[in-house]
């Protein structure tokens, strides 16, 4: 596994492709590129850092932030992570290459996709909730 | 020679970063930074060039002698060739 945290110590920033759709529409695998920098603490509202969780690394949005730490949601996932805190995350996106063209994170384009996000996410978890309750309800029949 | 495009430079948090962002720039692993005027000879490449082409541009832009300017344009030409950086 690459050692972001490495590189940032020792260049300042990371490139790198994206991978997978927990982004998109934003981001979109084999087709953009990230650029990270080092994490200026405390990160805020809409920030996207790269952090480690279970020994991989994830790069999703904040969406709180909490006095135990940030509560992240990826702009297309159903489900909150919470608690990570500032000692988890080596880095926060700085700005990206989507289909060719260079955007500022934070720019005006960066929030409406976070707010696009935000006003989407009920939906999301409605549809995760039903999937766990059909998987729920299927495990329960196969036991019986 | 010139830079392909599927490398970008962009100054990010006062680096100067070369970011990947074609289809030709899948396999690229690393980070390139660049300083002052390693970002000017990037943009120099950026145009169909000659090493003697860009000797003429940093000697126009900065105060090096010709020797200086040469053992440069050589050290960064090679350094981004070695990359894979560069297209014939």
């Amino acid at each position: 596994m690459v050692d972001i945290e490495k590189i940032l110590d020792e260049k300042g920033i990371y490139t790198a492709k994206t991978i997978g759709n927990s982004m998109e529409p934003m981001l979109v695998q084999g087709r953009d590129t990230v650029i990270v920098k080092k994490a200026e603490f405390p990160l805020k509202k809409y920030d996207i850092p790269v952090y480690k969780r279970k020994n991989h690394y994830t790069m999703h949005r904040i969406v709180k932030v909490t006095k135990n730490g940030y509560i992240i949601n990826g702009d297309n996932r159903p489900d909150l992570e919470k608690d990570i805190t500032d000692k988890d995350i080596v880095g926060v996106m700085a700005a990206a290459y989507r289909n060719g063209e260079y955007m500022e994170c934070g720019s005006a384009e960066d929030i409406a996709f976070a707010k696009r996000a935000r006003r989407t996410y009920p939906i999301r978890a409605f549809k995760f909730f039903l999937f766990r309750v059909k998987g729920k309800i299927k495990r329960l029949l196969k036991i019986k | 020679m010139k830079i392909k495009k599927d490398f970008m430079l962009r100054n990010v948090a006062g680096y100067y970063v070369v970011v990947p962002v074609g289809d030709g720039a899948l396999n690229f692993n690393g980070v390139i930074n660049l300083n002052e005027s390693g970002a000017f000879l990037w943009k120099t490449m950026e145009n169909d060039v000659t090493e003697a082409d860009m000797v003429a541009a940093l000697l126009g832009e900065y105060d090096v002698d010709e020797d200086r300017a040469k053992a440069d344009v050589a050290a960064f030409v090679k350094k981004v060739s070695e990359a894979n950086l560069v297209e014939e």
